[in-house]
């Protein structure tokens, strides 16, 4: 550690900055062995944005970072900061990101590997075409009137249901069933319209994919069983979020934010840090469009799923045989108001997932005994993971886990060293099939690109913030 | 193109760069022509580079910020949007930076940027940029010109 940031272990894979400088309150991160060798290298610089999140106003002790912490633009990536408006508390767009309610989705379905395996290359075809991959990806044949987007803006998934685009079970096992409430589509500008209209139902590019994938193997028998996962089950994993939609509003609100707070006499260690009161005429206006945001994700997952449904039924299963459902949806870049030892808090979660745990009132009735489901995808040629959230994240993390792996190698590196290698082919060979819009972004995307995400989560479950469920191993990947 | 430089900077999770050029009207240009590499991995050539005359993909911009920092945030943003929301590809700008005519006013960037018709399978996404940061963001003088450097959130 360096001399001017200095850190101490409080508990399995916890750690505490001790409240120095301008923090407000103590910062805590979780990190392996792994993870803090690599925290090191990067000269703390994470850590370091960490301990900028823990000077704004109103912040609730401790500021948090998830063991996939990483080096982001204002926040860390896996920061976890939550705010009390009463006290004057603050909504930061930034601590939010660009890609608002950027989340994962998980479909089970009623098959097993040997059901898949012949019909593996057409159905990653069928999923190729109907899912509009890649970057300013669209869906120009249902592009949205104005006044059926501002409706998507402020219904959310539910819209695309009514529209015949899935079932109402879908948004039952959806945060927040699909919808967050205070959205005005109002609050947000000509260009954010704009640049949505034409995308809702597409997954994007970057990190953004969806994965058919395998489970391999289950360590909670009981949780498993209340998400209809057994070893062999076909599931589905969709990750994407707002699109650009939700980054303009980003871009929109830190612009009018880095004006406001001086006038609210907050004083930024980092401008993309941007912040003013949530109680204020600018914070509730960004929450408002936030929001809207998040329906438009939330709705955008929701089109997708119906696309996965329809590129099965394309390959000659029946509804009644793919049996698709929606396990759980969750998002992992928001604000969200909660209720933590009886307070009322603005949860802002940054490449972090809200993870509540065994009987709270939000779950659905079906994990309301075993915790909120947690997908924490990992990369293309390994695994991703399903846990459940815990009593200790509730207590520890205002009810919150990781999201991810977390990179390893920048995006330049993984290209230069994927420049002489024929990566589909290696992870052919590794029974993953892929479709791409792109060959940069498999280069981009390449599985040594990511850190093991088996040591994410092995920390979140040795530090009781998580638990884990289940593997799945990828066998068809849809990327932008 | 004038004399600059781009160099990538290698952040872990996003894409930035810095860049140099030995005048303010320089480095916005080459600012425009790094994030346009970064979007595609064979962009666009302007089919007419002697040519001043206006043309049909030309779009006009006028941009002011209270910061210079802030004016190439501003004007990096016009270029992904006209990218990916307009299908347009920059081919051609030349900014022209005003700097503010007393203390604490606007810079003024005027440009005209002549653009083409983006075109996937010739050009090739490399990535979509969700925004440019705030984060890092700075452009100052040197002693042989101007300096910026600049984090894409990708």
């Amino acid at each position: 550690m360096t001399a001017q940031l200095s850190f101490e272990a409080v508990g399995t894979h916890r750690y505490r900055i001790g409240r120095h400088g301008r923090m407000r309150v103590d910062a805590v991160f979780y990190a392996s062995p792994a993870v803090l060798a690599v925290l090191e290298q990067e000269n703390y610089q994470s850590l370091t944005q960490l301990v900028n999140v823990a000077s704004l106003p109103g912040i609730v002790e401790p500021a948090l970072a998830m063991p996939d912490i990483h080096w982001g633009y204002g926040f860390p990536i896996g920061g976890v900061a939550a705010f009390d408006p009463a006290a004057g508390g603050v909504v930061s767009p930034g601590g939010v990101g660009y890609d608002i309610n950027c989340g994962v989705r998980l479909l089970a379905s009623a098959l097993d590997e040997a059901d898949l395996s012949p019909h593996a290359e057409r159905l990653a075809d069928a999923l190729f075409r109907r899912v509009p991959a890649g970057v300013g990806s669209r869906r120009q044949a249902e592009r949205l009137r104005p006044d059926e987007l501002k409706r998507v803006l402020a219904e959310g998934a539910a819209f695309m249901v009514a529209r015949g685009h899935g079932e109402p079970a879908d948004l039952a096992h959806t945060e927040s069933g699909g919808r967050l409430p205070d959205a005005d589509p109002d609050a947000l500008s000509p260009r954010a319209i704009e640049r949505g209209l034409p995308q809702l139902g597409s997954l994007g590019s970057g990190n953004h994919f969806l994965e058919v994938q395998v489970v391999d193997t289950v360590y909670d028998p009981v949780a498993a069983d209340a998400m209809g996962l057994t070893t062999g089950t076909v599931t589905v994993l969709i990750h994407t979020g707002s699109r650009g939609l939700g980054h303009q509003v980003c871009s929109d609100y830190v612009e009018r934010f880095l004006d406001a707070a001086p006038r609210y006499g907050i004083e930024l260690p980092d401008r993309q840090l941007a912040a003013a009161p949530a109680g204020s005429p600018d914070g509730r206006a960004y929450l408002s469009a936030m929001a809207a945001a998040a329906n438009f994700a939330f709705a955008n997952r929701q089109r997708l799923t119906a696309s996965v449904r329809e590129a099965f039924e394309d390959v000659g299963f029946a509804p009644r045989e793919h049996g698709l459902r929606v396990v759980y949806d969750l998002a992992h870049n928001n604000a969200k108001r909660e209720e933590h030892g009886g307070r009322h808090l603005l949860v802002h979660r940054k490449g972090a997932t809200r993870a509540f745990g065994p009987g709270h009132a939000e779950l659905p009735a079906a994990y309301r005994g075993v915790g909120q489901p947690v997908f924490v995808p990992g990369d293309m040629g390994r695994y991703s993971y399903v846990l459940v959230g815990t009593e200790g994240a509730m207590t520890q993390t205002f009810g919150s886990s990781c999201h991810g792996a977390g990179r390893r190698l920048s995006r330049h590196q993984a290209r230069k060293e994927a420049r002489h290698r024929d990566l589909l082919a290696e992870l052919d060979a590794l029974g993953v099939v892929v479709r791409a819009a792109s060959r940069a972004t498999v280069a981009e995307e390449m599985p040594e690109a990511y850190k093991d995400v088996a040591d994410v989560v092995d920390t979140v479950h040795a530090a009781g913030i998580g638990r884990k469920v289940a593997r799945l191993r990828p066998r068809l990947v849809i990327k932008g | 193109m004038a004399r600059a430089a781009v160099q990538p900077l290698d952040h872990t999770g996003d894409v930035g760069f810095t860049l140099r050029a030995r005048d303010l009207s320089a480095l916005f240009e080459v600012a425009g022509t790094a994030l346009v590499a970064e979007l595609m991995a064979s962009p666009p050539r302007d089919p007419d580079p002697t040519s001043e005359a206006g043309a049909e993909g030309d779009t006009e911009l006028d941009l002011r910020a209270d910061s210079l920092d802030r004016l190439l945030l501003r004007w990096l943003d016009e270029l992904v949007y006209l990218v990916q929301t307009r299908g347009r590809v920059p081919v051609r700008a030349t900014p022209r930076v005003t700097p503010p005519a007393q203390p604490h006013g606007v810079w003024r960037l005027e440009a005209r940027v002549r653009t083409a018709r983006f075109d996937p399978d010739a050009h090739a996404w490399r990535t979509e940029v969700k925004g440019v940061t705030y984060h890092g963001l700075e452009v100052r003088r040197t002693a042989r010109g101007w300096r910026a450097r600049v984090i894409l959130d990708v």
